[in-house]
């Protein structure tokens, strides 16, 4: 067997990237507030390791410092000639920005710099927001950044930093050479399109005791033109203003009705709550031996069919290329349609499962597109395919699979619903826990719903009550938690996939991903969840509308049976579209 | 470094640095295996940055039952690998950060080539396994590409090792002499077929 295996070394990451890989995901996982700011010079946030590959080139000594007012202010930036004809601009404070826009533009970059007074963001959105393509394969649509010291731009050739990220990464420069030559932001005029254009906003916050000893800055980029920036009140959670607070970027922005104040949001998640603490549902407990939790989801998941196979085959599957699945975007021949799946779940308290999908009617995005899958037979979506599957029909002719396999948590499903029902039911202890400072070290952080912990915790508290199994005073506590957080996106009467309306709490990542819980007002039981594109590009997913759902769970059915063949409480037949 | 053990104990209390370590073990181990199973370099990486999100993520729920946590990983790898779309879409941003962390640049044209050739001798050479069953084919990746035991195979996928033997056995009579066994000169073989 030795001989038949090729070697993989070139495919498996050097020592140097394992390093940084690791360190990147050690980064990802930690949790937020991890203490202050290191006390040197500017972190960037969010994108800080994608753009690390793009480099800025080592200084020549000629600076040119432009002033920032009379003959004896000092120079809020300086201007560094470099050797591929770029420059570096080292931002010493936050004044002249229209200087600074200047200077910018002779090098090349289209900008909008706008220095806020300490505590103000701009009023958003007053720009299109864009993105450019970074040296390597990723792209960068902006991030927060902050500090004390100067910051610094540069504005150079993609070609020059990759060079010098190659002189790294053979050994050929030291990290720190390579960390003293990085610019905080790094601009390639070429990588931008004429109507794209640099947006950058900042303010002084508070640092080492000084009420205006730091600042943070936001970058964007803008597509077409760009608004005046309106200097509107931070969100109040200090250094938070620009989502800087919790070790994250600005990926979570709430969406919802704008007309809708906090007060009136926090007021109705209060009032969920107490529609919870009102309902007498009885709590049952985790099944014991013998009994199985049962639990009924309609998942509507957005999917890829190409009409003429998949050329570029992928692998794992010979004979079957799997041209109608999830993963199938970006080919300008892909046509998406949306696939309902009923989806049932018997699980047993030691992990195991017998699981039932069935197939429902899978609907195109336009006519053109259902008549041509018709013709071609209507072939299932890879997941139903009778070669790579066990699948029969059922008495109205669906599609059917019937399987035994073992829980997603495997044997500790039921020792976590039970975690579930250990947790607090008062909402501030509530909070501590989920966002694991139960030992109560760090002080209450009231950070907002879009800074990246208070998105957490947003997120896990709707997790939370996603789970089949909480009590009535656990629910409560959980709405009351989330009424304490500010910037939560709130949508009044919205429909799930199975028709059922309710509110929602909604957010949209950076990447154009959006996240909405739907739930019942009246029983605070949580109707659905979703994620749902925004912003796509066109060549991502031809045809498809903004605020389409990618994937959406519609909670239908649960509770506690007796065998793996029965349904809980009203035992209805299951209805699939 | 600490072993598994330890790490995992640790990782399991919120200590990220311990879980760094444990990349820093397997992760080689996890992007071979997912690289064998894709054939595709980006899909393997993705893949092997999804698997430590997801033991992340998970880790009160998941403990170790013997000494190394690579069947715990492998696990996580085989799920991820048969549904990727699935748990990736969670970690998009994180991902892409991982990718572009050490990405060489594209003109080392001597070790650009050296990867293409790796991935076409990939997608020859697992051509025979692919075709099989997918329940004989993950038992099988495991233990060539894993370098996992029986035992971990079984506690990897969650099943009993006579399934796991069983379905070796089935793999080897389908695959005849494109598989010899070699497995007992190799390596201390707990259970010989």
């Amino acid at each position: 067997m030795t001989e038949s295996k090729p070697d993989l070394s070139p495919l498996l990451p050097d020592d140097a990237t394992l390093k940084a890989r690791r360190a990147t995901l050690v980064d990802a996982v930690s949790p937020g507030g991890r203490g202050p700011q290191p006390a040197t010079g500017w972190r960037r946030r969010g994108l800080r390791v994608a753009l690390g590959a793009a480099t800025a080139i080592v200084a020549i000594a000629v600076a040119l410092i432009v002033s920032a007012g009379g003959d004896n202010a000092p120079a809020a930036f300086a201007v560094e000639p470099q050797e591929d004809g770029g420059v570096k601009i080292k931002v010493y404070s936050l004044e002249d920005a229209s200087g600074l826009e200047k200077a910018l533009e002779d090098a090349g970059i289209q900008a909008q710099v706008t220095w806020l007074p300490a505590g103000k963001v701009c009023r958003e959105p007053h720009f299109t927001p864009s993105r450019v393509k970074l040296p390597g394969d990723g792209t960068m649509g902006g991030f927060t950044m902050g500090g004390p010291g100067a910051m610094t731009i540069t504005v150079g050739s993609t070609q020059t930093w990759r060079e010098r990220f190659g002189e790294l990464m053979r050994g050929e420069i030291s990290n720190q050479d390579y960390r003293s030559s990085t610019g905080n932001v790094n601009l390639d005029p070429k990588a931008l399109r004429p109507d794209q254009s640099v947006v950058l906003s900042g303010a002084p916050v508070p640092h080492d005791g000084d009420p205006e000893g730091g600042s943070v800055a936001k970058l964007g980029i803008a597509e077409g033109p760009v608004g005046p920036c309106e200097p509107v009140p931070a969100p109040p959670s200090g250094s938070g203003s620009f989502g800087l607070s919790a070790g994250g970027g600005p990926d979570y922005t709430p969406v919802g009705d704008e007309a809708l104040p906090q007060t009136a949001i926090a007021e109705a998640l209060r009032q969920t709550a107490t529609a919870a603490e009102a309902s007498d549902t009885p709590v049952e407990a985790p099944p014991g031996p013998g009994r199985f939790l049962y639990t009924k989801t309609k998942v509507v998941q957005l999917q890829g069919w190409l009409p003429k196979g998949s050329e570029t085959r992928p692998a794992g599957s010979k004979k079957n290329p799997r041209y109608f699945t999830a993963n199938l975007t970006g080919s300008p021949d892909v046509r998406n349609a949306l696939v309902p799946t009923l989806k049932e779940v018997w699980t047993a308290p030691d992990g195991t499962t017998r699981e039932r999908e069935t197939l429902g009617r899978v609907a195109f995005f336009s006519g053109t597109d259902q008549r041509l899958w018709e013709e071609a037979g209507s072939p299932p979506p890879f997941a139903y395919d009778s070669d790579e599957h066990d699948v029969s029909r059922d008495s109205s002719g669906r599609l059917v699979k019937d399987f035994a396999a073992k829980s997603f948590r495997g044997r500790h499903e039921f020792a976590y619903l039970s975690r579930v029902s250990r947790l607090p039911t008062e909402p501030e202890p509530l909070r501590l826990a989920i966002e694991n400072r139960r030992g109560g070290s760090s002080p209450v952080d009231p950070s907002p719903a879009d800074s990246l912990r208070g998105g957490a915790t947003v997120e896990r508290i709707l997790e939370i009550l996603s789970e089949p199994i909480t009590s009535p005073a656990l629910r409560a506590a959980a709405f009351n938690a989330l009424a304490e957080i500010p910037g939560i996106g709130f949508e009044r009467d919205v429909a799930d996939v199975a028709g059922r309306r309710g509110d929602a709490i909604s957010w949209v990542r950076e990447r154009g991903f959006g996240r909405r819980f739907i739930f019942d007002p009246h029983t605070s039981k949580i109707l659905a969840e979703a994620e749902m594109i925004f912003k796509a590009k066109p060549a991502e997913y031809p045809g498809v509308p903004d605020g389409t759902v990618f994937r959406e769970t519609a909670y239908l059915q649960s509770g506690i049976v007796d065998s793996a063949c029965e349904r809980s409480s009203d035992g209805a037949a299951p209805r699939v579209r | 470094m600490a072993a598994d053990t330890e790490l995992w104990d640790r990782t399991r209390s919120g200590d990220a640095e311990a879980f760094g370590d444990l990349y820093e073990h397997h992760a080689r181990a996890v992007q071979s295996y997912c690289l064998w199973r894709t054939a595709d370099l980006q899909a393997a990486e993705d893949a092997t940055a999804t698997v430590f999100l997801e033991a992340w993520r998970k880790r009160q729920r998941l403990t170790l039952s013997g000494d190394s946590a690579a069947p715990l990983l492998l696990g996580i790898a085989n799920n991820v690998v048969r549904r990727h779309w699935r748990s990736q879409r969670r970690y998009r941003d994180t991902l892409e950060r991982v990718r572009n962390v050490g990405q060489a640049p594209n003109d080392l044209e001597a070790e650009a080539i050296a990867r293409v050739d790796a991935i076409q001798q990939l997608r020859d050479g697992g051509e025979a396994i692919r075709a099989l069953p997918r329940r004989e084919r993950e038992v099988l990746a495991l233990l060539a590409w894993g370098d996992l035991s029986y035992g971990e195979i079984s506690e990897a996928l969650g099943l009993p090792t006579g399934t796991v033997r069983s379905r070796l056995a089935r793999a080897r009579t389908r695959l005849g002499d494109a598989f010899p066994d070699t497995t007992a000169a190799t390596r201390p073989a707990e259970e010989p077929l």
